[in-house]
């Protein structure tokens, strides 16, 4: 991702922080006062946070964050273009970092694990650029998100794992029949089918608890573990509505294929 | 595009907040961030005039295997309002 600024799918996070824009942008009245996330409201939230935090809460009302995604959306389409290679897609990713550390600290509700992990890798980016921008710390920057994409799959795995209810199978059946996240054509069908609901429930545990295999697996092993990753996010995006993981966690990817191919 | 899921998601994270102690349930509650948070969401809602009080209830929908589902997730406590009253700060 950072090694190999000139594959176009090292570029693919750079896609969610364009969508990440549109989506706050058509949420941004709910940044006005009295709103949901108003800066009294945040502020609340924030009272006994770093001060950073609680300035960056209370910075700027639905405007400020218009612009700021504004700012963001423009950028990521120039790393898009440019990659991060170049002196304008250096620049432009980190304004991506300072808008989406905006808007991270301004929202301070509603994040998923998508937004966290974009996060991550703008801040790894900076650092990467803090150190020179060298090949060694473009490959040490994608060592860690390597680390922290597979240590992420492991974790979420694990806690499914101790879980009885994906144990069992029932559990897909669960999120898909809740109104945010589900499809109710597809939760009636899996409720007739347990069968099917426990296979989907041990699918996904098995190849997230086996993720970090990618790291020392034979390459055919390898590209079926990442082909497995970008089905089931996929999947959830069209199923469940999570759109943003796929670019998240898909765009980390050459990260992973970079350091797997560092090792062997 | 799926703007939604961020409004869902801050609720639930808020509603997760509340229910990080289920055994607390006493008084305690409502000194807590979230309880603060979304008591703050309600009051700047509209409302009929000449309230005088207000309550608040979280509640948990399905549309799964039958019919359309809502179990209320928690309630909140009757709070007194009067007219200057617009903020929880």
């Amino acid at each position: 991702m950072f090694a190999n600024p000139d594959l176009l799918v090292s570029r693919l996070l750079f896609v969610g922080l364009i969508i990440e824009a549109f989506e706050v942008f058509r949420l941004r009245r709910f940044f006005d006062d009295d709103d949901m996330f108003s800066r009294s409201a945040v502020a609340i939230l924030t009272g006994a946070a770093r001060w950073p935090i609680r300035i960056g809460a209370r910075v700027g009302g639905s405007r400020a964050v218009t612009v700021a995604m504004a700012g963001q959306a423009f950028a990521a389409i120039l790393v898009i273009v440019e990659g991060t290679d170049t002196r304008t897609g250096i620049f432009s990713a980190l304004i991506c970092l300072i808008t989406n550390g905006y808007l991270r600290a301004r929202l301070q509700i509603g994040s998923s694990g998508a937004e966290q992990l974009t996060f991550i890798v703008l801040v790894t980016f900076g650092l990467v650029i803090l150190a020179g921008g060298t090949d060694g710390a473009r490959r040490l920057g994608d060592a860690f998100i390597a680390a922290q994409v597979g240590l992420a799959y492991f974790a979420s795995g694990v806690s499914k794992v101790v879980s009885p209810i994906w144990r069992k199978g029932g559990a897909m059946t669960g999120i898909l029949s809740t109104e945010g996240y589900g499809i109710s054509s597809f939760a009636k069908l899996l409720a007739r089918h347990p069968e099917v609901d426990r296979l989907l429930c041990w699918s996904v545990m098995g190849w997230e608890i086996a993720f970090p295999l990618v790291f020392v697996a034979p390459k055919l092993l390898m590209i079926a573990l990442l082909t497995m990753g970008v089905v089931f996010h996929v999947f959830c995006a069209v199923v469940m509505g999570l759109n943003r993981f796929v670019w998240a966690f898909c765009g980390c990817y050459p990260s992973v294929w970079a350091t797997a191919m560092l090792l062997r | 595009m799926n703007p939604e899921l961020i409004l869902n998601k801050a609720v639930a994270d808020l509603v997760r907040s509340l229910h990080v102690c289920p055994e607390q349930r006493d008084r305690s509650l409502l000194l807590s961030s979230a309880y603060v948070t979304l008591l703050s969401i309600v009051l700047a809602q509209s409302r009929r005039t000449g309230s005088s009080s207000i309550q608040f209830a979280i509640v948990r929908t399905s549309v799964g295997t039958h019919a359309r589902c809502i179990d209320v997730a928690f309630l909140s406590e009757v709070h007194e309002i009067g007219d200057s009253v617009t903020h929880v700060c």
